[in-house]
């Protein structure tokens, strides 16, 4: 309940109280047609003290104790009873009429009435521990008691013309009318107040809780208080004295109250009950939990057969359990629970729906009463349908783990004999290590490469095997951040090796887990390679020096034995040797350049230069040639000295151009060959244009292509006209250099034109002349490659 | 023009000039021997690197033509020890090769050559051109650069 409505509640009853009060003094004052006069007496000291402690006792519980339980209100109602039984005995003591004396005490009867009433209704509810709401019920029940006790009062008063009370008169000093004893009421009472306390002290010797236990005995005590001191005094004492006593009333219910509030605020108002609460617990478990007797007849359902059979509980009282099961399912389960064991489980069992089946789980449990047998049984069912099904996925789902597991497992397996096989069929050495410097891996031919028998442990080892620290570091320099991969050669027992060592990450992963070694025998390569630059200097060397021989003495046959040749044919022989060796020669120079070339050997002297220059000198050196063929060549000379110098190297250049003049001469007759150079961005542009023979547009693609001549096929070749190797070698240089070669344009009967680019030296590459570092070997004179 | 002017005939101020041919191609050697005598040159022949150090120093020749691949000692050896020996430095050598490298020529002329002839693109009178253009050269300012 909310803190205001609970407020509003109490207010409301206290107000109504109050009322109530008011209306029935006045009314029953009315019809008694009393004076109401007053009088003080030493008496009403103790008695205004007990309203003052029963007025605390009730704001104390407003305060201090938070629980508004059943029991909280019972106790609050029962306080204000003793504050109204106090107030009216005051006001009794007071009067100075016998009249009004009287009228209080019948009033006084009213208020102590409900005391007895109240404190059983606080027992009751605080055992049960169950929130009795304040609804129309309890109120009609408490109204009910209540008027009885008026009825029996006022029958009495009616019936004997005398107010029951009057007994006590004579102790007050008023003639003691004819008493008429009131024991009725008194056990009632005493009645009512012997059950709270038979009720507490069973509740004292079953409770096991510790703190209840002890707010129990307060309790007890209270009650046990009361009742002593109401039988010695109301009843013993009242009768030995024939009614000549003081009221005592107030001391025992007060005291009461003051004790049971005592353990009220010591300890609260427990309002949990296990025992209370495993009935409701039983009946809203949501499994179904059915009581069968002896003869299988339903004697207790709970909801859960609502949920899991679809009935309802209220049907299935006192019908045979087959109409839950079935009988077939029963018969079999009958069998086996009359067996020996007190508990019996059934996994599978279904229940059939009206729509659905429903599986279920069933336990049953053997009631015995007295030690009897036959005491029926507890049947509990539990819908397993959910668990079943899950477990059913479970079971798929197992059942799919383990063949994807098989499956990846024989993928890795293939996968790994894939990589072993692949590893062992490298024809490098191969080896992994991983960060520690174990060796994971190793193929056969690594072992080969090394002479090694036994696969080696680490690397250390391998490098003490080696006699030489440098594989260690290379394995280690790899896993270092930034190094990824590097290359070393290693001689090693007269071979060179060449070490390929790579940082190995797993995926995902940013640290290397190791490093890869592959190691190959480069001796054979390395003793190709020193081969190669021989048969270079062999070939220079041992092909031109008998070349230069011919050459040489039929030039000087030519050149100091003119007299020797008389006969014309013997001097066109010589004339045609020393032509041949002179072609010769330029073959052994055009083969050596392409192969250098295109093995890319060929070394280049870049400088910069003025290509003006190297333009003249060729035409210089070419006169002879010019002169023969009857030609005209022009360098454009507005050019000279304007054009930027190039980056390259001044021989190649020279040799360029030497070539496409050559070439422009050799398909020229009669005519002009034009030379230009021309800035062209960052490139120099040099044109060669002849007015030669041109050439067709099928054979242009043919051009810079080794061995061809722009002719139509290999039986037409002019072979008077070279190898066809000139233009393959210039593009070849050209490229090397930085530029390009083109034909920028030709035409049949008309003439072409070549052009070449060349890179235009910068600043910076005039300031700082690039000087070839070469070291020539002294045993051989060839140059060594670094 | 030059054969107009020469400077080495015997009928001049100067004494008939010596040229040593150092080559161990017999081919080679024949014909150089014959263009030099018929150019009017005194020649000395030799045939590996030991034994042109041995002619240089017996024969103090005006001109050494060098070879560069020999048995023996090789020409640029022989080019090194030339100028490293303060009797023979001054001595102008021309390399005659067939070694057609241009790293080849430039070592050989870093290290004191004055020229680096390839055999098979000139013909032998072309050489002796050469070489006489060259002596032309020294003769004239009597001071042969040494490196």
């Amino acid at each position: 309940m909310q803190s205001k409505e609970k407020k509003i509640t109490n207010s409301l009853v206290a107000v109504a109280s109050l009322v109530e009060a008011v209306v029935i003094l006045g009314w029953y004052g009315h019809h008694a047609g009393l004076s109401l006069q007053f009088t003080w007496r030493w008496f009403a000291l103790p008695l205004i003290g007990s309203l003052f402690v029963a007025i605390g006792c009730l704001i104390l519980m407003l305060k201090r104790v938070p629980t508004r339980s059943g029991p909280f209100y019972w106790f609050m109602l029962l306080l204000v009873s003793n504050i109204g039984l106090t107030t009216m005995l005051l006001l009794e003591v007071l009067s100075a009429t016998p009249q009004a004396e009287a009228f209080f005490q019948s009033l006084l009867v009213i208020t102590w009435l409900p005391v007895a009433v109240l404190l059983l209704l606080f027992t009751v509810s605080y055992l049960e521990r169950k929130s009795i709401a304040l609804n129309p019920f309890t109120w009609g029940m408490l109204l009910s008691t209540f008027m009885l006790l008026v009825f029996v009062v006022g029958a009495s008063n009616i019936t004997e013309n005398h107010i029951p009370a009057q007994s006590r008169l004579a102790w007050w000093g008023y003639a003691n009318p004819p008493v008429r004893s009131d024991e009725l009421v008194y056990w009632w009472i005493g009645i009512l107040g012997l059950v709270s306390l038979i009720l507490l002290v069973r509740a004292y010797r079953r409770e096991t809780g510790r703190i209840a236990k002890k707010q129990l005995r307060i309790f007890v005590t209270a009650v046990a208080q009361y009742m002593i001191i109401a039988v010695t005094f109301d009843i013993v004492l009242r009768k030995v004295l024939h009614g000549n006593l003081p009221p005592m009333t107030f001391i025992y219910v007060t005291l009461m109250a003051v004790i049971i509030e005592y353990g009220i605020v010591k300890y609260g108002l427990f309002v949990i009950s296990p025992t209370s609460l495993s009935g409701q617990i039983l009946q809203d478990l949501s499994e179904a939990v059915v009581g069968i007797n002896a003869n299988y007849e339903i004697e207790f359902a709970n909801s859960g057969v609502d949920i899991i059979f679809g009935r309802s509980m209220s049907t299935l009282y006192g019908r045979h359990i087959n109409v839950l099961l079935g009988e077939d399912i029963m018969s079999h389960i009958r069998d086996t629970i009359e067996g020996p064991e007190r508990m019996y489980t059934f996994e599978d069992v279904t229940v059939r729906q009206p729509h659905k089946l429903v599986d279920v789980s069933l336990t049953t449990s053997r009631v015995f009463v007295n030690g009897n047998t036959s005491g029926g049984y507890i049947f509990v069912f539990q819908n397993i349908t959910e668990l079943k099904k899950k477990s059913i996925e479970l079971a798929h789902e197992k059942l799919n783990v383990e063949r994807k597991v098989i499956e990846r497992t024989r993928e890795l397996h293939e996968e790994r004999a894939k990589l072993h096989a692949s590893i062992e069929s490298l024809t490098l050495g191969f080896a992994f290590v991983s960060r520690d410097g174990k060796v994971l891996v190793q193929n056969h031919t690594l072992n080969r490469l090394l002479g090694i028998d036994e696969p080696f442990p680490d690397i250390a080892s391998l490098a003490r095997k080696m006699h030489s620290k440098a594989i260690e570091r290379y394995c280690s320099s790899v896993l270092k951040p930034n190094a990824s991969a590097a290359q070393h050669e290693l001689a090693y027992e007269g071979k060179v090796l060449r070490v390929f060592v790579t940082s190995v990450t797993a995926e995902g992963g940013t640290t290397p887990i190791g490093s890869a070694m592959l190691i190959e025998d480069i001796t054979e390569m390395k003793v190709l390679d020193r081969s190669r630059d021989e048969f270079f200097s062999i070939a220079s060397h041992e092909l031109r020096t008998p070349l230069t021989a011919i050459r040489g003495n039929s030039s000087m046959l030519l050149t100091y034995y003119h007299a020797l040749f008389k006969d014309k044919a013997a001097l066109e022989i010589t004339e045609d040797i020393y032509k041949s060796s002179l072609r010769l020669i330029g073959i052994v120079n055009d083969f050596l350049d392409v192969s250098r070339l295109e093995q890319k050997r060929m070394a280049y002297n870049l400088a910069p230069f003025s290509l003006d220059k190297v333009i003249e000198e060729v035409i210089y050196e070419m006169k002879g040639v010019i002169r023969e063929k009857n030609l005209t060549i022009v360098f454009d000379g507005k050019t000279l000295g304007k054009v930027p110098e190039v980056w390259a190297d001044e021989n190649k250049v020279k040799q360029v151009i030497y070539n496409l003049v050559g070439n422009a001469s050799k398909f020229t007759e009669n005519g002009t060959i034009t030379l230009q150079a021309k800035q062209d961005g960052g490139k120099l542009k040099t044109y060669i244009t002849d007015s030669g023979v041109g050439i067709p547009l099928e054979l242009r693609n043919l051009l810079f292509h080794k061995f061809q001549q722009a002719s139509g096929s290999i039986v037409t070749r002019d072979t008077t006209r070279g190898t066809g190797l000139g233009l393959y070698i210039s593009k070849l240089m050209i490229e090397d250099m930085g530029g390009a070669i083109i034909l920028e344009h030709s035409e049949v009967g008309k003439g072409s034109t070549f052009s070449f680019t060349l890179p235009i030296a910068t600043i910076k590459q005039k300031n700082t002349q690039h000087l070839a570092q070469t070291v020539i070997d002294i045993r051989t004179g060839l140059q060594k490659k670094e | 023009m030059y054969l107009t002017h020469n400077f080495v005939g015997g009928n001049n101020h100067m004494s008939k000039a010596i040229i040593l041919i150092t080559e161990d191609d017999p081919l080679m050697s024949r014909m150089y021997q014959k263009i030099f005598t018929f150019e009017g040159y005194e020649v000395v022949m030799a045939g590996n690197g030991e034994e042109g150090l041995e002619k240089t120093r017996s024969t103090k020749p005006t001109m050494i033509l060098l070879d560069v691949m020999m048995p023996v000692m090789n020409g640029l050896e022989m080019l090194e020890k030339l100028k490293a020996d303060p009797d023979t430095k001054k001595i102008p050598v021309i390399m005659l090769t067939n070694l057609a490298g241009q790293q080849d020529a430039e070592t050989a002329l870093s290290r004191g050559a004055v020229k680096y002839i390839i055999k098979s693109e000139h013909d032998p009178k072309e050489i002796a051109d050469m070489v006489k253009e060259v002596l032309s050269g020294y003769t004239r300012d009597q001071v042969p650069p040494t490196s």
